[in-house]
């Protein structure tokens, strides 16, 4: 007795035995099937591109930058307060100082409103909170030592600015150093994790691509073949337009991720050191004149100069600055990177990842002022460690053209300079970035959907061929 | 299913004769309307059967005049059925295969049933067959094995 053969059991075995009509759903099927993976793994590759960059040019060094900036804040705001209780009060360099303190007070509060508005992960919060409360102690630990300095409790000052500095070397920095080094571990990772991840992506997109364009190669042969028509139009339109589109979708993401990588690893690097070195100059700047102030204390300061100084940059004593100075420059002019294993430090870093224009004027010229101001630091040095007092206040302070701050000035002009250069190159490569995904997501959705519509009309009038109600109209067969 | 024509011991297979060729619905019309002017019934189709069977089933190859005779059979009557069309398909396609394989010469003013014998007018008559005929299919597989058929013979267009 023969059973009934079940509808599912029927269409396999009619697609095993290339039945016509059931091939050609296959084919629409593999090709549907197909578009929508593209579809997917496009959007998540785009997705991918966009979450770097948002963790590079929004989320993180954003943040990091702030970060920095608070931390040069709260230096210069030290240094300020200890040269003005070094000054007479009432005077204009006191009242500049005090103006100086202010404008730096000003410019932190600024940068932790900034930093708390791009709170983007977990670990930035309780820096932020610290820094906030512990600004506000510091604030009026510094007025109690200006109120005693007013005073003339001179003495009694610098102990109360030595509870106002610890504040600040206790809670303040370390909880900025926490708010960069959240951030800048975050974007490390997320840069090192999702660059490979959207490399593979977009390899896969590319064979995708591929693969797809193949099969609808094979369906056109295939119409071809079976039905005697040369051309499909709707299917030749979709191969035309998947290879357009794939061409576009490959360089589009070839070109945000340059942009990435250069926003990483050529501008934000740079910003990096560069802030690095700016931060460590202030820090050097103002235990140079904590040095001045607080006698007690003066060695612990003197190292804590010498040691922020090391970190910008470092060379051994028998190699003279001038000497690297002169290699760095012969090599940024030949267009090569500078070979300099004597120095490390954060202008190492940049004298070796100058790419943009004016970057290698700037970078040069900081190392040359780095080292004018090296050499005023260890004169200032030398006479306050000689016990010449006099002699290191008046190099320490006002704006004598040999003196320190003269000096800082003219390195912290050329930081600014080059730092500018690269937070430019960065915001540029970073919008541009973002510029070259703009519609390429509605844009993989809308044109698969498109060519699946195009394959499914290429097929239409030859599946329908095979329908008993609609060949017997067929136009086609009017010759 | 025996063939209800009379001396004729085939088996019907889908409604038609396997020996003689004659739908079961031809005879029950051929017996509905006996005489009927312009429906030829059932002596045009065994003629036609017997005639189509000596061309396809001949040693020697068919000649030009055999096929002008069985098309000439075919035009006094009309085809309406599954057989019908076949059988015109198959006529039509030995038409094309002697064009194909130069027994014949292709010949604008001879009409194999009003068909120009030419190679493309036949392979688009033949296509026009073939999918008439898979109007009466009683099956899938047989309608697509016919579509199939019409697209292989039909000429080979842009579009």
């Amino acid at each position: 007795m023969n059973r009934p053969k079940s509808p599912v059991k029927q269409l396999i075995r009619a697609a095993l035995r290339d039945v016509t009509p059931i091939r050609l759903w296959v084919l629409f099927a593999a090709v549907g099937f197909g578009f929508t993976l593209f579809c997917v793994v496009s959007v998540i590759t785009v997705r991918q591109h966009l979450h770097a960059l948002k963790t590079v040019g929004s989320d993180a060094a954003p943040s990091v930058i702030s970060a920095h900036r608070i931390k040069i804040g709260l230096a210069a705001m030290d240094g300020a307060l200890a040269d003005e209780l070094m000054s007479v009060c009432g005077q204009r360099p006191a009242r500049e100082l005090n103006a100086d303190f202010e404008k730096n007070r000003l410019d932190v509060c600024r940068e932790i409103v900034s930093a708390a508005k791009n709170i983007t992960y977990e670990k930035e919060q309780a820096p932020i909170e610290n820094i906030q409360l512990a600004l506000g102690q510091f604030l009026m630990q510094a007025q109690t030592a200006r109120d005693l300095h007013q005073e003339g409790k001179d003495a009694e000052a610098v102990v109360a600015y030595r509870v106002a500095w610890s504040t600040l070397k206790d809670k303040i920095l370390p909880s900025a150093d926490d708010l960069n080094l959240a951030n800048s571990n975050v974007l490390e990772e997320t840069y090192g994790r999702e660059r490979s991840a959207s490399a593979l992506s977009r390899g896969l997109v590319l064979v995708l691509g591929m693969v797809l364009i193949c099969v609808l190669f094979y369906l056109h042969i295939y119409l071809s073949v079976h039905f005697h028509r040369r051309l499909n139009l709707p299917i030749i339109f979709s191969v035309v337009i998947l290879a357009i589109f794939l061409r576009f979708l490959t360089s589009a993401l070839g070109e945000s991720s340059m942009g990435l990588t250069r926003a990483k690893e050529e501008a934000y690097n740079s910003v990096l050191a560069l802030l690095d070195a700016r931060a460590s100059a202030y820090l050097a700047d103002a235990a140079l004149s904590r040095g001045l102030l607080d006698h007690e204390n003066m060695q612990v300061n003197l190292t804590a100069c010498k040691d922020s100084l090391d970190r910008i940059a470092s060379f051994p004593d028998n190699v003279p600055g001038p000497v690297i100075l002169y290699t760095a420059a012969k090599s940024l002019d030949a267009g090569r990177k500078p070979n300099l294993p004597n120095l490390t430090g954060a202008l190492a870093q940049e004298l070796g990842n100058v790419q943009f224009d004016g970057e290698k004027e700037g970078a040069i010229d900081s190392f040359e002022t780095f080292l004018v101001y090296r050499d005023r630091c260890a004169q200032q040095r030398q006479l306050m460690t000689d016990g010449k007092d006099a002699d290191a206040l008046c190099l320490g302070l006002g704006f004598d053209p040999h003196g320190t701050n003269m000096a800082f000035g003219r390195f912290d002009d050329a930081l600014v300079r080059t730092l500018r250069i690269n937070n430019t190159e960065l915001e540029q490569s970073v919008r541009k970035a973002r510029r070259a995904l703009q519609f390429l997501e509605p844009g993989s959705i809308i044109l698969s959907i498109l060519l699946v519509i195009a394959t499914y009309l290429g097929l239409r009038p030859r599946i329908q061929e095979y329908q008993a109600e609609s060949f017997l109209h067929r136009k086609n067969l009017r010759r | 299913m025996q063939c209800k024509k009379e001396g004729c011991e085939g088996k019907l297979k889908d409604g038609i004769c396997q020996l003689c060729g004659v739908s079961a619905a031809a005879l029950e019309e051929a017996e509905e309307y006996p005489g009927y002017p312009g429906y030829p019934g059932v002596p045009t189709r065994q003629s036609v059967t017997a005639n189509m069977k000596q061309i396809m089933e001949s040693q020697t190859p068919a000649c030009k005049a055999d096929l002008l005779e069985a098309a000439q059979k075919f035009e006094s009557m009309v085809p309406d059925d599954f057989a019908s069309w076949r059988m015109q398909a198959n006529l039509l396609l030995t038409a094309i295969k002697q064009l194909e394989l130069r027994q014949m010469e292709p010949d604008e003013t001879t009409n194999l049933m009003g068909i120009p014998l030419t190679e493309v007018n036949l392979r688009h008559a033949c296509e026009k067959a073939l999918r008439n005929c898979a109007h009466f299919a009683q099956t899938f597989e047989d309608r697509v094995a016919l579509i199939d058929e019409a697209n292989s013979v039909r000429q080979v267009t842009w579009f």
